[in-house]
């Protein structure tokens, strides 16, 4: 699902990503591992296409990404380490916002479902976002991952700063996600999480 | 297309909870009226001043007529002081209340825009001997001045109404990076210039239809209909205008620069269209083509009468050889008022011709600057919305050119007229009332 190939990203003389090889199948999690700047966000964001590598290819579905910017953004979807909504918009809102910017449309009772689904609690979903923790906010992005039906997960250090509480949740649902073949790449420092 | 309606209504929902809308809403409505009610005030003083001077006008005239009645009936003998008889040509064509008024209405949008109604005169009295009643003094001066100073509609729409475009338009796209959501945009199968192409449009099609119902509300509390093709033109100008400054948010908007450097990107913009490039025509026009001060036209003017007064005897005596009806005093023996009359006239001929010469000259001057100044309107957007919006409220220097222009010929035909009669020694009687030259 997710692969890169020869994969570099330099800044001027700096190296930001040596060469990279990895293969990500539906189902697995990968964890990248390391310190600050080791390149974890870098992979990251070539995945997404924000930025273009030195060298090298990164492949979505089979698909290379910058040759596929639009389309290979179809099958993944993203999770940062601090996830913004807009605060303005409930919960539902914000689902509703960015499952259409996704092109899907759903009715308001399969949003909710995604919603529960990703643990938010029912009566946090007609609230405004500016009123979530960072926990509440993940999992409103776990449900746009599910609402989009994407098929490979990127994840930027998205357990720091939860409780642990809130992080085995998170952790529980990635296990779930797992489970229905989803291909996750996760960028963390935490090695007990990983 | 749902999509579409569903981004517009997102868009909606984060404005109006965050106020801005509101917000907006009240500081148009606010000023929008403020701004109609000045104009209103400055047409009804207009329109006061009209009615006082024709009722004036039309009494005056309506008493001679009933003097002239009596007499042509035998109720009344003709008076022997010539200043009273209402027969005389003078009395009815040239001296004290004798003379129309040349009028100028005001617009039905005419509280839109003050214009150059500041600058030239929208009523002229034309007599017999009236001077120049086509221009006012003020006429040598600043052809391109669009009353910056005056509250009205014209200035909340040129000056205003874009800083409101600039607070809703300049962080479209940097408030997105600015509160993290941005990414996670970009992280969905979407075009970037796309997405913010629309949110621009709604922002448009916003404030488009606010400024719409509010300058339809505002007009109809001051008695103007918005179902007529005046206000069609105002909106569809305000709504260009509008389209210019949101073009310009969406360029700026375009360079992915922080919310802080947009808004001063923009900020720049409009003091350069909204100020600077009006002064710099101006400027221009003046450095380029500089007309001379009043104080030079009113020392030519006084040369002219120098002149006159060397060649007073000259001009008269010719007069009197074309116009042998006419009998030339001894010299030395004390003149009746026909014959002062008549040499005043033969005096106004020669200084007529002089004059025009005089005025013609300093016309062109001032035609090179207007031209030069229309010319370079194109350089701002407000100063072609601010003349447009004194078309539409009937304040622009054309209008006021031809009103000039129809009272110097109607002026020339009243002249003409009473000059016939009193050349021609002729009796005005009340047949003649219908005869006189209109305006």
């Amino acid at each position: 699902m997710l692969s890169a190939q020869n994969l570099t990203k330099q800044y001027g003389f700096f190296t930001a990503l040596h060469p990279l090889d990895l293969t990500v199948n539906p189902g697995d999690i990968y964890c990248l591992l390391g310190a600050n700047g080791a390149g974890k966000t870098t992979t990251i964001n070539l995945f997404l296409g924000f930025i273009a590598p030195t060298s090298g290819k990164v492949f979505i579905n089979g698909l290379d990404v910058q040759e596929n910017l639009i389309q290979t953004k179809k099958f993944i979807a993203y999770i940062p380490e601090n996830l913004m909504l807009y605060p303005t918009l409930t919960g539902l809102e914000n689902l509703r916002y960015f499952s259409e910017l996704a092109g899907k449309k759903y009715n308001l009772s399969q949003l909710s479902a995604f919603l529960e689904e990703a643990g938010l609690q029912t009566e946090a979903f007609h609230k405004r976002v500016r009123t979530y923790s960072k926990g509440m906010r993940q999992k409103v992005g776990i449900a746009i991952a599910l609402a989009k039906d994407a098929r490979a997960l990127l994840l930027d250090e998205p357990t720091s700063g939860l409780d642990p509480q809130a992080s085995n949740e998170f952790s529980a649902l990635l296990l779930q996600m797992k489970q229905k073949g989803m291909a996750t790449l996760m960028a963390t420092h935490d090695l007990f999480h990983a | 297309m749902r999509t579409l309606l569903v981004m517009l209504w997102f868009e909606w929902l984060n404005l109006f909870r965050n106020r801005l809308v509101i917000v907006l809403a009240v500081l148009l409505l606010g000023s929008a009226y403020f701004a109609a009610y000045n104009g209103s005030k400055r047409v009804q003083k207009q329109q006061i001043i009209l009615q006082k001077v024709k009722q004036t006008e039309n009494t005056w005239y309506a008493e001679n007529k009933q003097r002239l009645d009596s007499i042509e009936k035998g109720l009344r003998q003709v008076p022997k002081e010539w200043y009273k008889d209402p027969t005389n040509p003078l009395v009815l064509g040239a001296v004290r209340g004798a003379g129309k008024y040349a009028v100028l209405p005001p617009k039905p949008m005419g509280l839109l825009s003050t214009g150059q109604s500041d600058i030239f005169p929208f009523y002229s009295k034309v007599s017999f001997f009236a001077e120049n009643a086509a221009q006012d003094n003020e006429n040598f001066e600043n052809p391109f001045n669009t009353a910056l100073g005056e509250f009205d509609l014209a200035f909340v729409l040129v000056f205003l109404l874009p800083l409101l475009i600039i607070s809703l338009g300049y962080d479209v796209f940097s408030a997105e990076r600015e509160q993290g959501t941005l990414r996670l945009v970009m992280a969905m199968p979407v075009q970037l210039t796309k997405w913010l192409f629309q949110k621009i449009l709604f922002r448009y099609l916003l404030l488009s239809l606010l400024a719409t119902i509010i300058l339809a509300a505002v007009l109809l509390s001051f008695a103007i209909s918005p179902f007529s093709l005046s206000f069609v033109y105002l909106i569809i100008s305000t709504l260009l205008y509008t389209l210019f400054w949101f073009s310009a948010a969406f360029i700026v908007n375009l360079w992915q620069r922080s919310s802080a450097f947009n808004a001063a990107a923009l900020l720049s913009l409009w003091i350069f269209f909204a100020i600077i490039a009006p002064g710099t025509v101006n400027l221009m026009a003046f450095t380029l083509y500089p007309v001379p001060s009043r104080v030079v036209y009113v020392n030519a003017n006084r040369a002219i009468d120098q002149q006159l007064e060397q060649q007073e005897q000259t001009i008269v005596a010719n007069f009197y050889a074309k116009n042998p009806q006419f009998k030339q005093p001894a010299e030395g023996s004390p003149k009746t008022w026909r014959e002062r009359f008549v040499e005043t006239i033969a005096l106004r001929e020669y200084k007529i011709q002089q004059q025009a010469k005089l005025d013609s000259s300093f016309q062109q001057k001032i035609n090179q600057q207007r031209q030069f100044a229309n010319r370079l309107q194109w350089s701002s957007p407000a100063i072609v919305f601010q003349q447009y919006l004194n078309q539409l409220a009937g304040t622009d220097t054309q209008t006021y050119l031809l009103f000039q222009a129809q009272v110097a010929d109607f002026q020339r035909r009243w002249e003409a007229y009473f000059k016939d009669k009193f050349i021609s020694q002729k009796p005005i009687t009340t047949q003649d009332f219908a005869q006189f030259p209109q305006f």
